[in-house]
């Protein structure tokens, strides 16, 4: 008997549980970061942020994405979606509102929509042709009882790591990527909030804006940044009073590059906080890659056991 | 710029806290300096049995294996199992299944096995009207009840997946799989070397890992002639790929393998009792069409 599409599909769905199960639980076991202010706002956004960066926080814990992401990148997808559909209209206002959610709230969310994953995934085309390319490497194989084919082909999908199911490496990718959102949070908490010091906020125009070289002025020059007032090129001057932009920018700040100065007061430079939104490939071309790093690892995976099998 | 005292001292106090911060930052890989603080993975549970007594009821089914009743080696029970078999192949299931039932409550504990493969819910070939999770698991206590190292396997495994009637429970899967392991069944050595290489329902251990599909490869030999071609190679690649990845992906120093390769060595000597071939057990189960 060839392997059939219900024993790949079986063995698929163990591995999502797995799967499923070690993200719920670290996301559910994960804590913020040590941060400077306990308001509800910053922290519900680093939670925020994190879900909707779930498709790096669960994916990348030991290679590329293209190899490990068939799944979570899925789920990135589900919270963009989210996002999307509650927030996006009119985004500044929404992302207020959403921002003011408990944070426990928006993690539940999250954890919710990991539980999802697991009836969801297999209707996905690329699911599909991922059971397609294995039932297809195997289809001259014969195995006994069907339980035990199952038990197989998990063996092969855990090696091939195209499901992430190592729980210690999902905890501290959890735990890193958590920590990398409050770091970009907290700068931008920083750089609008300090001590009534009319902090200079940038934000790029576009992408293809940089942050300036001199943004970190020495010492000596920072007389004459001070004087100079102008407004990078490429970037606009924000209000950092005005809630809803920033509200705005705290929701959309796990894909951004933001950079943070603060300058010791005996100088007479302004803090300045300059943000830029980074360039990432959109949801389309990261999933075209993931199915093709999906069907790549599984691939390797079967030359490595040709080849074990030659050499012995 | 609007300075006032008290943003002065702040500001001093939290450059200072800042400076503290960077001091302690051991580099910039965030894994590095958080892992050691991590709780250990949540899912690791220790076997409910201790080892040892799971290795002396190991033994003991070893050593009444005689016991066990198997179609095959029974002229009259192997006629009537190979005319189910050709019911089976003929899509005749109501047929199959009667003459199965009537062998596996004779107590012939491979048919049970066979049964087990019949009712299976989730990869079983039979029509759906025969899937059925609870007859599935009858038979499979059943055939556990005798002590056969196959349904101890498959009781294993029926642990690790949902779907079945039975909840998930990594102390069952474990413990049944160092049952079934400890009497010489190569697929659950090379299933418990995946375990330990993977912590999944048992410490990470690099080193049993190897021992474990070294064991399974031992056993995975060329099988009957009549047998198609392809079975057992797949089972040795699987079990040489992923004992290689313990070496290539885990690190696993040239010391750990000479330590496996002795415990191999020691485990051997003290189970003469063992399955010494997959063959022993494996050609007897039932093969779907």
């Amino acid at each position: 008997m060839s392997i059939s599409e219900e024993i790949v599909e079986a063995a698929v769905t163990a591995e999502i549980v797995l799967w499923r199960d070690y993200a719920s639980s670290n996301i559910r076991n994960a804590v913020l970061p040590a941060m400077a202010t306990d308001d509800a706002l910053i922290q519900s956004a680093v939670w925020l942020n994190f879900g909707l960066d779930l498709g790096k926080n669960l994916s990348l814990g030991v290679a590329t994405a293209a190899t490990r992401a068939a799944l979570p990148i899925w789920v990135l997808f589900k919270a963009q979606e989210l996002y999307a559909t509650h927030y996006h209209k009119p985004q500044t206002e929404n992302a207020h509102k959403m921002l003011s959610q408990h944070y426990q709230s928006f993690k539940s969310n999250i954890i919710n929509e990991i539980a999802n994953a697991e009836r969801k995934f297999m209707s996905q085309p690329f699911a599909r042709q991922v059971t397609d390319c294995l039932v297809s490497l195997h289809k001259n194989h014969i195995f006994s009882v069907g339980v035990s084919e199952v038990s197989e082909i998990r063996n092969l999908i855990s090696d091939s790591k195209v499901i992430q199911t190592d729980d210690a490496v999902l905890q501290q990718t959890v735990k890193a990527n958590l920590d990398r959102v409050a770091k970009n949070i907290m700068a931008l908490y920083h750089g609008t909030r300090r001590f009534g010091r009319s902090p200079r906020l940038y934000v790029a125009d576009s992408r293809n804006a940089y942050i300036p070289a001199n943004a970190a002025p020495t010492p000596a020059s920072c007389f004459g940044y001070m004087m100079e007032h102008q407004v990078p090129k490429g970037f606009s001057k924000i209000d950092s009073s005005d809630k809803a932009t920033m509200a705005a920018l705290y929701a959309n700040a796990h894909q951004m590059e933001i950079k943070h100065h603060d300058f010791p007061l005996i100088m007479p430079c302004y803090d300045t906080t300059y943000v830029r939104p980074l360039n990432q490939p959109n949801i389309q071309t990261q999933l075209t890659q993931s199915y093709k790093g999906t069907i790549q690892a599984l691939i390797e995976t079967y030359h490595r056991r040709q080849a074990g099998r030659i050499a012995s | 710029m609007t300075i006032t005292i008290s943003a002065l001292i702040k500001a001093f106090l939290l450059l200072s806290s800042a400076l503290l911060v960077a001091c302690n930052a051991s580099d910039d890989d965030p894994l590095a300096s958080s892992a050691s603080k991590l709780p250990p993975p949540y899912f690791y549970v220790k076997t409910q049995t201790p080892i040892a007594e799971l290795q002396v009821y190991a033994k003991e089914m070893a050593l009444k294996r005689s016991k066990i009743r198997l179609a095959k080696n029974e002229p009259m029970a192997r006629k009537q199992y190979l005319e189910a078999l050709a019911h089976l192949e003929n899509k005749q299931y109501a047929e199959a299944e009667a003459l199965f039932v009537a062998l596996a409550e004779q107590g012939y504990a491979d048919v049970q096995i066979d049964l087990v493969a019949f009712y299976d819910p989730i990869t079983s070939k039979t029509p759906q009207i025969y899937e059925d999770g609870e007859k599935m698991l009858y038979w499979l206590k059943q055939s556990l009840a005798q002590g056969f190292a196959v349904a101890q396997y498959i009781y294993a495994l029926i642990h690790y997946s949902e779907g079945y009637s039975v909840e998930r429970d990594w102390a069952k899967y474990i413990d049944w799989l160092i049952i079934a392991a400890e009497q010489g069944n190569a697929n659950a050595q090379r299933e418990l070397g995946f375990a330990y290489s993977t912590g999944r329902g048992v410490e990470r251990d690099l080193i049993e890992s190897y021992k474990w599909y070294e064991l399974a490869i031992r056993r995975f030999k060329p099988p009957p002639k009549n047998e198609a071609e392809n079975t057992i190679a797949v089972r040795i690649n699987l079990a040489r790929s992923s004992q290689g990845n313990l070496i290539i992906d885990k690190g696993m120093t040239p010391e750990q393998v000479a330590t496996a390769k002795r415990l191999v060595e020691e485990w051997e000597a003290s189970h003469p009792y063992a399955y010494q071939s997959i063959n022993d057990i494996e050609h007897i189960i039932y093969r779907r069409p």
